[in-house]
């Protein structure tokens, strides 16, 4: 026991004075003071004191770690995570470094670890800065000028150390002994090279310039103690550049002089420029400027370094890069800001169309903005690549082979843009939704049009172009279709469409055919540019006959339609642009095959990956929806069932999708060719347009002629109107004319209807009950026996709907226009044709008294013979006859009889109801003009009623007998028909006017041969 | 603390032992506890020696307290 006694004693006693003395040099340290100094005893005496009589306890290993892993949690609750990362990693490295074994030195590491934390003064407040840097053991340079072990030893030899005390630390030895002879393998904490979002150019965050990997700031354990959200946090935390007040002027890691040519550069100008003075710029990394520049291609506004003022974007002043100046910054990105803009302005007005509350956007504006909205993503999709690339930072990324990679992105939004303003912005919001819509389609038109026109080379954004216009002009074609086709109902709520029906007109009215349905007024130039201009005659014409079909109740088969015409459409433009690219490749010597063939590859390519990506999508969201549901502790098997049927329907949701996107992929694949997309898109639809238009007027013009009878009641007009059914309209003619004869009264609606009634039961004809005569309402009795009198007759046709279309109340009047002249006509041949000779020979004079003799003495010649006088009345009876013949005779062989011919042939080829329509028209056009009803023909008529007119005044001289005869009225009868047959010779056969009438040409013959016979003989 | 210790004094045991003060000495100046390197070691050595570090700690307080007491003074006179 001896033996062990005096070696505790010594031990005690040589740690007391080594104790002692370190006690001195630590009070020499903190106070300042010298051994002879008085205070410097005091100060012994409370330090030995201190040390041997205190009231603290035993060093507690748990309380050290609990109060380092409380003082790392308050670093970072006042984020100072960097700090926290620092002390946490110092701290385990430290007692890493102890081996585990050694309890002693375990305990002393806890010792020390405890002075540090009872000495730390508020080091929150503490700025630090990290400078210690680790170096792997197996390269240190132990030739180092410090001789760390002398100078921790203090001279101390260990060997006299704990010279009685060999055994005791004999474990010590071999432990030492051991670990000389291992490999040096000192745990160095593996941590993972820094993360920096910002860019090639990675700062450091402090001072040092140190970024290598063996920098302490991540520990492993460190992210034990925090949550995962939260390691995430601080991991992927960026220097908030943004707020100017806390961003740091960090240098730049390269030494390289490209890297800090800013540097450079400023260093240049302040010695060569004694005024220049130095800006406070903010120095960015690449990767910022980068992810900024694709937030703001995004249309995100609040940026810092793209500020949005006035309605625009605009580079933040005072950034630069450590090898971009400020101005050199600012120029490259300002070309940026216009496509921003372009795509902030278009994300506006797509968000102000799907707006709910917008109830102002016609569809064309929907469907535009679908479109555009569409097109955005697909830009989107483009910029999320570049930002994917930024978060892995695998690969380096600068701003010039962002721009490189966007250039055709960028290209087709300049594109956009452009369009935009042109087709959307320049159109006053307050202008009606057709004209809105018209603009629209029209300026993608024009501008489709004008990208034809460009070179191959600068032609790259015909694509979208064209993919724009599919979209937008899709309700058009539904109108289009709603109005042309029976299975569909035309409803235009919006009135956007350019053809409007005027609610005005009724299928039933008359009129309905010229106002029903109009195109809208709109500018030619903006027409012109309209693709669907070229049908817009057929297609008016065929919603009229559809509108008609529809109201006759009539079902025809043939209208069962193949599909949409929105989708025959595409299908047809997929097949003209494959067969331009076919013809193409076939001049380039290039097989078909090849392109049937790519063609192919690229659309089951193009479905594979719309089936991986749509399968993706739905694992995606399940993966979601069961993450969301575990993390929110719900387990509801309902919720997870109609998740499940919620998913059900996507497949055919996403089904339809893939089908348009699938035609939005084949059109763009073919879009590239040469020809001119506009042409080929009129390829496309004009058979489609004119198959429709054409299916639904033959339709009409069937349904009419065989229904409504409508080649019956024509031939019923030609029959009494223009008296083609001559023994009827003869009969009915000859009762007027003999009551005219009789100078009775001809206008008594009674007697015209019974004379009709008569003429009609003769043949037993069914149209007696449409049949019906009428006095002109405006009829003024006047004295004479002129023939004018029978224009006062009106001969009625009723007509039922929709016949009355055609033959409307106006034609019908035209009609009888032609009927009462040739009722004069007629009366006048029937009241020269009547004439007896006998009546002219019968008769003697009859002198009732001496005065009457006188008179007719007077008025007579009393030398012209008898016989003279008879032949004289024949031989004029033959002029008036021959004139009125003739003129009869040019009327129903040269007039009525070839026109009607055409008429029929005309409406038998006639393929819609407006070409019968007009070809109608025509006729009756034709039937004025040469029946001489035209206005501008008033003169001929007036001539040719003057030379009628002598016929009842003939006829009563005549009936006199040549005995009574008035030589005098028989003179000026005579003067009066041969100024007539002058002025019509004069008129019709001169040969300065001859041509004028090509059709009155035998008219004009006769008379002027009746006249020179007239010649020949001598005058009465 | 680290031993440097008879037969076995190597380079790696320097290295050790002196990136060890290295890391007291960095864990020192975060805590901000104001010793410099010489007063850290010999803090070292007196925890090595069995002082307890919460007393330790109190006197330099105490020491430092005292004497910025007394230069307080000194200036003043």
């Amino acid at each position: 026991m001896a033996p062990l006694f005096s070696k505790k004693d010594n031990f005690k006693k040589s740690r007391d004075a080594k104790i002692e003395n370190f006690s001195r040099k630590l009070i020499k340290r903190i106070t300042g003071l010298k051994d002879d100094d008085q205070n410097f005893q005091l100060c012994i005496e409370f330090v030995d004191s201190n040390f041997k009589y205190h009231r603290f306890l035993d060093v507690n290993s748990h309380q050290v770690q609990k109060t380092i892993d409380g003082l790392s949690e308050k670093f970072l609750i006042h984020g100072q995570y960097q700090k926290a990362r620092s002390f946490k990693s110092l701290t385990t490295q430290l007692l890493d470094s102890v081996r585990i074994s050694h309890f002693s030195q375990k305990d002393d590491v806890f010792s020390i670890l405890s002075l540090l934390l009872h000495l730390s003064e508020s080091p929150v407040n503490y700025n630090y800065t990290p400078r210690l840097v680790f170096k792997d053991k197996r390269v240190v340079d132990v030739s180092e000028d410090v001789d760390w072990g002398t100078y921790l030893l203090e001279g101390e030899e260990l060997s006299s150390k704990f010279s009685d005390s060999q055994e005791e630390y004999l474990s010590d030895d071999e432990d030492l002994e051991v670990e000389k002879e291992e490999p040096l393998d000192i745990k160095l904490p593996k941590y993972p090279p820094r993360r920096d979002d910002s860019g090639i150019d990675i700062c450091s965050y402090g001072k040092g310039k140190s970024s290598s990997p063996e920098t302490p700031e991540i520990d492993s354990t460190f992210s034990l103690h925090c949550t995962s959200g939260y390691s995430w946090l601080t991991q992927n935390i960026q220097p908030s550049y943004w707020s100017k007040a806390s961003v740091q002027h960090s240098e730049p890691l390269s030494n390289s002089w490209v890297s800090n040519f800013v540097k450079e550069w400023e260093q240049y100008l302040e010695q060569t420029s004694e005024f220049y003075v130095k800006g406070q710029n903010i120095v960015l990394t690449e990767r910022q400027v980068i992810r900024e520049l694709l937030w703001m291609l995004s249309g995100i506004q609040d940026l810092f370094l793209f500020v949005w003022k006035d309605n625009r974007f605009c580079v933040q002043e005072d950034v630069q890069l450590s090898h971009l100046t400020q101005g050199c910054l600012s120029a490259f990105l300002q070309k940026f800001c216009d496509y921003g803009t372009t795509v902030v302005k278009l994300s506006l007005f797509v968000r102000e169309i799907s707006s709910s509350s917008s109830t102002n956007h016609c569809p064309s504006y929907q469907a535009y903005a679908a479109a555009l909205s569409h097109l955005l993503g697909t830009f989107s999709c483009v910029l999320r690549r570049y930002e994917k690339i930024l978060i892995k930072q695998e690969e380096t990324l600068t701003l010039s082979m962002v721009l490189h990679g966007l250039q055709k992105s960028l290209q087709d939004i300049a594109t956009l843009g452009n369009l935009h303003s042109k087709a959307v912005e320049s159109i006053s919001t307050d202008s009606p939704a057709w004209h809105r819509a018209v603009c629209l389609l029209s300026a993608i038109y024009a501008q489709l049009d004008q990208h034809d026109a460009l070179p191959k080379d600068e032609n790259e954004s015909k694509n979208i172009i064209l993919l724009l216009f599919l979209h937008t002009c899709q309700p058009y074609m539904n109108y289009l279709e709603g109005i042309i086709s029976k299975n569909h109902s035309f409803t235009d709520p919006d009135e956007e469409f350019i053809i409007c029906r005027s609610s005005m007109v009724s299928t039933d009215d008359e009129a309905f055919w010229e106002k029903a349905l109009s195109v809208r007024d709109i500018p030619n130039s903006l027409k012109k540019s309209l693709f669907l201009s070229p049908f817009l005659a057929d297609v008016v014409t065929a919603s009229k006959s559809m509108e008609l079909l529809q109201r006759t109740g009539y079902k025809c088969e043939i209208f069962k339609s193949k599909g949409s015409l929105y989708s025959r459409f595409l299908t047809n433009l997929i097949k003209c642009l494959e067969y331009a690219n076919c013809q193409v490749q076939r001049t380039s010597n290039n097989q078909v095959a090849n392109i049937e063939t790519s063609s192919e590859e690229l659309k089951s390519r193009y479905k594979a990956e719309e089936t991986n990506k749509n399968v993706d999508e739905i694992d995606s969201l399940t993966s979601r929806f069961n993450y969301w549901l575990t993390w929110t502790g719900v387990e509801n098997p309902f919720l997870w069932t109609n998740f499940q049927c919620l998913l059900k329907p996507c497949p055919t949701n996403l089904e339809s999708e893939t089908k348009q996107n699938e035609w939005c992929h084949k059109i763009s694949v073919h879009s590239s060719v040469t020809l001119p997309l506009t042409h080929l898109i009129q390829d496309a639809l004009r058979p489609l347009v004119e198959e429709e238009c054409t299916k639904t007027c033959q339709c009409l013009i069937e349904v009419l002629k065989r229904e409504y009878h409508l080649s019956y009641h024509l031939e019923s007009i030609k029959n009494f109107f223009l008296m083609a059914a001559g023994d009827v309209m003869f009969s009915f003619c000859s009762e007027i004319f003999d009551r005219m004869s009789e100078e009775e009264n001809i206008l008594d609606p009674f007697f015209l209807n019974a004379a009709l009634e008569d003429a009609l039961s003769w043949r037993e004809l069914r149209e007696s009950h449409r049949l019906n005569v009428t006095i002109n309402p405006d009829y003024v009795p006047q004295k004479g026996s002129s023939l004018n009198i029978l224009e006062n007759i009106v001969l009625q046709y009723q007509v039922t709907w929709p016949v009355n279309v055609l033959l409307s109340s106006n034609s019908l009047q035209i009609y009888n226009q032609v009927f009462t002249f040739l009722l004069q006509i007629k009366c006048a041949k029937y009241l020269l044709d009547e004439l007896r000779f006998s009546d002219l020979n019968e008769k003697e004079p009859e002198i009732d008294s001496d005065e009457e003799l006188t008179i007719l003495t007077a008025n007579t010649k009393p030398n012209i013979p008898h016989l003279q006088k008879i032949h004289g009345m024949i031989q004029l009876r033959i002029q008036i006859l021959h004139f009125i013949n003739s003129l009869h005779a040019y009327i129903m062989t040269e007039v009525l009889q070839p026109a009607s011919g055409e008429l029929d042939s005309f409406l038998k080829s006639a393929v819609n109801f407006d070409q019968v329509i007009s070809t109608h028209n025509q006729y009756l056009c034709r039937l004025q003009e040469h029946c001489l009803l035209s206005p501008h023909l008033s003169i001929l008529k007036k001539c040719v009623s003057r030379v009628l007119d002598l016929a009842p005044s003939f006829q009563h001289c005549w009936l006199e007998g040549a005995a009574n005869i008035n030589v005098s009225t028989l003179q000026h009868i005579e003067e009066e028909f041969r100024h007539c047959q002058q002025f019509l010779v004069s008129y019709l056969a001169r040969p300065t006017r001859k041509g004028t009438f090509p059709h009155m040409e035998s008219l004009a013959f006769a008379i002027q041969t009746l006249e020179t016979m007239t010649k020949l003989f001598p005058k009465t | 603390m680290a031993d440097s210790g008879g037969s076995g004094s190597t380079a790696s045991t320097i290295l050790q032992a002196k990136e060890t003060f290295e890391i007291i000495q960095e864990i020192s100046r975060l805590l901000n506890t104001g010793l410099d390197t010489e007063t850290l070691a010999i803090c070292v050595r007196l925890c090595e020696s069995g002082v307890n570090p919460e007393a330790l700690a109190s006197v330099i307080r105490e020491l430092r307290r005292e004497s910025a007491a007394v230069k307080a003074g000194e200036s003043n006179h």
